[in-house]
């Protein structure tokens, strides 16, 4: 089961493409100075200019990671491939790639395992086939941003409201490939001539300076919440009580025709779903048969259409069918309700 | 064959004489040195500003300007006005033009006039605000008496990387 969690609100992203500007000076820009002065030794005003000073913007290092996964993501045990759906924003004021890497955090009950991440193709829909594989490489220009998807695997086994703690991070492959690698940068660490090209005639590259947000992380947590409840709606026998003994099995759906209806109510998961409470609210040309006093089937057990007697039950005034199935293991047999109607 | 003594009269005459032109022509000198401006901390909690090496500057970076203006020649030089426009991608840090001795005025429309900061002021959307900081194209130093001969003088200011 792939469960993706995405998010589309335009007013979120457009702040976070806000925040992706100002990301200054671009890298490589020199900077520029010359003053001059007048002055009067009695032969009028002479105007002299005093030596330039240039200094080249160096290449700041910064990303900002971002997600709507703020609170615990619902998974079941086990679960292939659940996303996480991340932006990834280049603060800084160059070009530059950004490793990304997810960790198991301690103090949980169990731990994933990381699959793949996947580069958004543009649709926003995390889909193995058409999205590329992160290569932790894709350059990200100043400014912009990427959106990634990043894929768990969850165990199986794991029982209701267990947890599972991770960190995803994202990390300047700059630094990641300095040698010796900088793997824990402090805001101010450099990597010489890392950076971006200057662009002060010198053909030489920019430092990639560290900054005070050089590194994201976002955290976020796995909720088991293995119960899932499925229900089918099937169409079994009609009867047009046109043949034999008023009886025709194969008949058709015309009006006094009997249309038996089954429901097949599934807990897949692990845990009990308590509570299972199942509804139909019948079309208005379809009646239960016998109304008020009809039958509805609850895994063969004939109940009565009357309230309050049993767990099912059969409101005219509504024409809607109610059955109680109260507390449902799953994994267990399939709960199968049956009734018949008739077609008015 | 010249001998080396020759050789290294031959070199210093060819640098002092243009040296010896130069400063004939050139009665006052301006330098300009710039520095990195960082906060460095302090005990309990405070900190202190120093002016070093102008190091791997990015957005965001302070940096300092210092002018130094020196009289080379033999006269008295008066009406010493120091100019220097805010460069580009650099924002002015309020206060902190300094400069002894002087009256310092900013501009807000690439150097054409000039005036004290509460003289200052913008057109946006059509209204008159007070200029700020930031809006500071050039900063002018006029300096209030002469510069004897052979003396120097420094004034500064900070700019922020944008």
């Amino acid at each position: 089961m792939n469960k993706l969690i995405s998010w589309t609100s335009l007013l979120l992203a457009s702040l976070f493409a806000m925040q992706s500007h100002g990301a200054g000076t671009s890298a490589g820009t020199a900077i520029s100075n010359q003053a001059s002065v007048t002055y009067d030794v009695g032969g009028g005003s002479v105007t002299r200019t005093s030596n330039t000073v240039n200094v080249t913007v160096q290449e700041l290092i910064n990303v900002v990671i971002s997600s709507q996964n703020t609170g615990n993501v619902s998974v079941s045990s086990p679960d292939t491939e659940v996303a996480l759906k991340f932006q990834i924003s280049n603060t800084g004021n160059g070009d530059e790639a950004f490793i990304v890497q997810q960790v198991n955090l301690s103090d949980d009950d169990f731990d994933v395992t990381l699959s793949t991440i996947y580069l958004d193709d543009g649709d926003g829909v995390v889909n193995s086939n058409l999205d590329s594989t992160y290569d932790n490489a894709t350059s990200i220009p100043s400014g912009d941003s990427i959106t990634i998807w990043v894929t768990s695997d969850i165990p199986g086994g794991k029982g209701n409201n267990q947890t599972a703690n991770i960190q995803v991070s994202a990390l300047s492959k700059t630094f990641n490939d300095d040698s010796p690698s900088q793997t824990n940068p402090q805001p101010g660490d450099v990597v010489t001539s890392g950076g971006d090209p200057a662009n002060d005639g010198s053909n030489t590259n920019t430092d990639a300076v560290y900054g005070r947000s050089g590194a994201a992380i976002w955290s976020a947590t796995f909720l088991v919440s293995a119960i899932e409840v499925t229900i089918i709606k099937a169409i079994g026998v009609i009867n047009d009580n046109l043949g034999l003994n008023n009886t025709n099995v194969s008949g058709k759906p015309i009006p006094g025709a009997d249309v038996e209806y089954s429901l097949t109510v599934t807990v897949t998961g692990t845990g009990d779903a308590t509570n299972v409470t199942v509804t139909d609210p019948l079309p208005s040309e379809l009646i239960l048969k016998g109304g008020s006093n009809g039958s509805i089937f609850v895994n063969g057990v004939e109940r009565t259409a009357a309230s309050g007697d049993d767990n099912a039950s059969y409101d005219a005034n509504t024409d809607t069918i109610t059955v109680e199935l109260g507390t449902i293991t799953a994994g267990g047999n399939d709960s199968i309700i049956t009734f018949t109607t008739v077609i008015q | 064959m010249i001998s080396f003594n020759e050789s290294v009269k031959k070199a210093l005459l060819l640098i002092v004489l243009p040296a010896i032109s130069l400063s004939a022509f050139a009665q006052v000198d301006l330098q300009t040195e710039m520095y990195k401006v960082i906060e460095v901390p302090v005990e309990n909690g405070a900190s202190k500003i120093e002016w070093i090496q102008p190091n791997s500057i990015t957005p965001g970076d302070r940096v300092g300007y210092r002018l130094i203006v020196e009289n080379k020649g033999d006269k008295p030089a008066a009406d010493i006005v120091l100019n220097n426009p805010v460069p580009d991608n650099t924002l002015y840090v309020d206060g902190s033009a300094r400069g002894a001795n002087s009256s310092i005025v900013f501009s807000v429309d690439q150097g054409k006039t000039f005036a004290k900061p509460e003289n200052l002021f913008i057109q946006k959307d059509g209204k008159k605000l007070p200029a700020t900081a930031k809006d500071y194209s050039n900063i002018r130093w006029i300096l209030n008496s002469a510069l004897k001969a052979g003396e120097k003088g420094s004034v500064q200011y900070v700019v922020q990387v944008k």
